[in-house]
């Protein structure tokens, strides 16, 4: 169990937030746990500053193809959003709901599903399915636009049931698969007039056999089955469990929390409340059992170390090279997490951000009193002869990685590191590069690519 | 808990000078007695491949049936039998074929096919569809844990794809993700830099230490080791490549495959330990308006092929490369309304190389006998897996499979 009021509430910024910067921690640490939380999951209150993009009266982008606009848009809205936990969960529903401009190739229909996303983020699941299933790019990517009343294309209908509602074991056949075709038949994108339509024309009459129920269903009241269907309460609790807590969610835990799903009437909002206020979600199994994803890898390193956003030039390549293109998931199942986020490439890439984001604060003059001449320098400069150098490393390893305990060589590989090449009276810019560069150690280590 | 040293296991980490050599000595090192200059290139065509639109079976009455508004007409297609036809776009393969150096393996699939993209895929990674191992390990890392050799370095198999796939994953993670210039986290071109010098050292060491083992601490250890060692051995791979630079090779510009084949075929020249290297396109999951989709990436790749086995073969490489091509599943043998095809089951595969026996191999399952609308197939895919495996990786296919597969042969 996770104790003391800051560890925990470090703990759920890490994972609800993506970190905060250090403004916003005074703040949050005012509020304390309770308040904090109240603050993440209600956010309904808090204004965000953030505009949205500018579109045209049918709906277009200034730059309709230009999709690395779009990513840079949303890490900006991560990085400086007062709302954090809503961006997170946009992100999650992307994940979910996958959706890619490989196939969909528009990016003014994928920032509206981007604002459909944040929109539901913490809605009413019924109602975020309902609205994501007659989505212009998600009709496009599962070709429920080219779907016939004749010959129901299949996509859409067995992704919903396999990847976004109940699951590969969820219980439903090859049957419910084409049946639930039919049920979604008529609907279609007009990309001339950017509208999105129904036509009873195209609508499959037909009586259906869906879930051992019969009738001339449609989408609406296929939707209506499935979200009842008990797997869609197991897959979705179990889903967002793993994703804020571990990988391994008690059978007790996903029981209480498909009651929540159907009590609550499938309200986002409180499965991940309920989440969140779980005694697992602060077990000593959850404290830094995550790897990071790689946008939560930059946008709590911008955050942590206050770096401005447009210091930051490539944010978006970066996170890319890390595995992660936003807008652009591999497939309809989303991205592989876990261990899965990290090899010799996305290392590489992790590395070099954070690097590239110390070596911003390194570098511009503006802020060297901030971070790598505020904690780090005090202690370093305490005694010239460097004997406080480490009490300055254990306080930036606590700023970093909280509640991390360090190994024993690690330390030493610091405390080498801060004596090398000392000169016998060291100058100010000497002083930076030792503060910035124990933060460039921490920020590189394995320790900090896990949550 | 368990602890692993790896502060003087890994030497490597300290030793840039050594690592061309190390490469030579791994090289050499082949199992079984077997020459190591042996090399498999994997090719996934990602989103399940319209088998009956590659290869076509352009004489049977029954495929213009089905296939009224997407099938290939029978004028278009490039015979390469009395039956069998490649899509027109795959003309530029009758090269490689007319020299016998492209197989076509036909009617490829397993028993109880999945239509699940993932599911299935799974499947092909782990050459499992029975389910009958309890470990997720794919073959090829099963493979690699047959050789010792193999199973300890991390460049066995190196995927340009962006992400290990699960045919290389395994708990001993002997295979590493390429993607070209991206900067060395680990290494520094200005060795006068003091600071940087001084941070480097420090991060390798911090690298180097040990952790608890399989821990996710201790996979991210080992990660970003192998991330320091591989950059070196590429670059010098690299190095020695542009020395023999060949331009006859034309590889098809703005084209993924060809991007990715061209890297391949350098880091082959250049000597790179590496033993299979996977590649991937995707794109294939035509639900709608495949005709034109369908033609563009087929086209790209048999351009991307040919080029790469050019460039091969002008480096005196191109017997020691088999290529071999898969996909999670083919597709429904009736088109759709939408000008596409809905979830199949057995699709083709191509293994091309200089070394190999070339032509059609396995039955083309029948159109008019039918399962729910799919082909039965007819080549169960894990024989092509052990064809290969035997003939040409020298490994023992039984061990690597967990059972015994009838050869094909291909090799």
């Amino acid at each position: 169990m996770i104790t003391g009021e800051a560890a925990r509430i470090k703990h759920l910024l890490r994972r609800a937030a993506f970190g905060c910067r250090s403004a916003e921690w005074a703040q949050y640490a005012s509020l304390g746990e309770q308040g904090t939380l109240k603050a993440l999951v209600d956010y309904d209150g808090i204004s965000v500053k953030i505009p949205d993009l500018p579109t045209d009266s049918f709906g277009g982008l200034v730059a309709p193809n230009d999709t690395d606009s779009l990513k840079r848009y949303w890490l900006f809205r991560f990085c400086e959003t007062t709302r954090p936990l809503e961006e997170v969960m946009t992100m999650f529903w992307h994940h979910h709901f996958a959706t890619s401009d490989y196939k969909v190739q528009n990016a003014s229909i994928e920032y509206r599903q981007n604002q459909l996303l944040r929109k539901y983020a913490m809605g009413n699941f019924r109602e975020l399915l309902g609205a994501i299933a007659i989505d212009p790019a998600m009709l496009i990517w599962l070709d429920g636009n080219n779907s016939t009343k004749k010959s129901p294309n299949e996509n859409f209908s067995r992704e919903l049931l396999e990847l976004f509602t109940m699951g590969i074991d969820g219980g439903y056949t090859e049957h419910d698969v084409k049946e639930g075709a039919k049920s979604f038949t008529g609907w279609s994108y007009d990309s001339d007039r950017f509208k999105v339509k129904f036509n009873q024309k195209n609508f499959n009459e037909e009586s259906k056999e869906y879930f051992g129920k019969s009738g001339k269903f449609n989408l609406d009241q296929s939707l209506d089955i499935v979200v009842r269907h008990p797997s869609t309460a197991k897959f979705i609790s179990t889903k967002l469990f793993e994703f804020f807590v571990h990988d391994d969610p008690p059978r007790e835990e996903v029981e209480r929390l498909s009651k929540i799903y159907f009590s609550s009437k499938y309200s986002i909002r409180e499965l991940v409340r309920g989440i969140l206020t779980s005694p697992h979600f602060y077990s000593d199994e959850a404290l830094y059992s995550r790897v990071k994803w790689p946008v939560q890898f930059s946008v709590m390193l911008v955050k942590t170390l206050d770096v401005p956003y447009t210091w930051i030039q490539d944010m978006q390549g970066y996170t890319d090279n890390m595995g992660q293109q936003l807008f652009n998931p591999p497939n309809v199942k989303g991205w592989k997490t876990g261990r899965n986020w990290i090899n010799t490439n996305t290392m590489t890439a992790r590395l070099n951000f954070a690097k590239h984001s110390v070596d911003q604060l390194r570098y511009r003059q503006l802020v060297k009193d901030r971070v790598t001449a505020g904690l780090a320098m005090s202690h370093i400069k305490a005694d010239s002869s460097f004997k406080t150098a480490d009490s300055a490393i254990d306080d930036v390893w606590d700023w970093l990685l909280p509640s991390v305990k360090m190994q024993p060589e690690t330390r030493q590989q610091l405390k080498d590191y801060m004596h090398t090449n000392a000169p016998k009276k060291p100058t100010q810019s000497f002083y930076w590069d030792r503060a910035s560069g124990l933060v460039e150690l921490i920020v590189t280590s394995p320790e900090y690519q896990l949550a | 808990m368990s602890f692993v040293a790896m502060g003087i296991g890994m030497p490597t980490l300290f030793m840039e000078a050594a690592n061309a050599q190390s490469t030579k000595a791994l090289t050499a090192l082949g199992s079984q007695g077997v020459p190591s200059d042996k090399i498999l290139v994997l090719v996934e065509f990602g989103g399940g491949n319209d088998g009956l639109n590659t290869v076509v079976p352009h004489m049977d009455p029954a495929y213009q049936k089905l296939r009224p508004k997407i099938g290939i007409r029978k004028q278009d297609v490039v015979q390469i039998d009395a039956n069998l036809g490649l899509h027109p776009r795959l003309k530029p393969l009758m090269e490689l074929y007319d020299k016998g150096h492209l197989g076509v393996v036909t009617g490829v699939g397993y028993p109880n096919p999945n239509y699940s993209h993932f599911e299935s895929m799974d499947i092909w990674q782990l050459a499992d569809p029975t389910h009958q191992f309890k470990e997720r390990v794919g073959w090829v890392a099963r493979y690699f844990n047959e050789d010792g050799h193999l199973k300890t370095n991390p460049l066995s198999g190196l995927t340009l794809s962006g992400n290990i796939p699960l045919a290389f994953s395994s708990e001993d993670i002997a295979a590493s993700v390429y993607t070209q210039g991206q900067e060395d986290p680990f290494a520094s071109n200005n060795k006068n830099d003091k600071e940087y010098q001084s941070r480097l050292a420090a991060r390798r060491a911090i690298y180097s230490q040990g952790t608890v083992a399989n821990s996710h601490l201790d996979f991210i250890r080992k990660v970003g080791q192998h991330a320091y060692t591989n950059t070196a051995e590429i670059r010098n791979a690299l190095t020695s490549y542009d020395k023999k630079a060949n331009k006859a090779a034309q590889y098809p510009q703005y084209n993924e495959l060809a991007r990715s084949l061209e890297s391949v075929a350098k880091l082959i020249v250049g000597g790179l330990s590496t033993r299979v290297y996977y590649v991937s396109i995707g794109g294939f999951d035509t639900h709608a308006d495949q005709p034109g989709q369908h033609a563009n990436l087929l086209g790209g790749i048999a351009n991307s092929i040919v080029a790469f086995f050019k460039d091969l073969e002008s480096q005196g490489r191109d017997k020691d490369v088999v290529l071999m091509s898969f996909s999670e599943f083919g597709r429904r043998a009736e088109e759709n309304d939408s000008s596409g095809t809905d979830h199949g089951t057995a699709s083709v595969m191509f293994v091309v190389g200089g070394s190999i026996k070339g032509g059609v191999h396995g039955q083309y399952p029948s159109l008019t006998d039918l399962k729910d609308g799919d082909l039965k197939y007819t080549t169960d895919f894990r024989r092509v897996y052990a064809n290969v495996l035997d003939k040409w990786l020298a490994s023992d296919s039984e061990k690597v499979l967990g059972g015994r597969f009838e050869h094909l042969g291909l090799v």
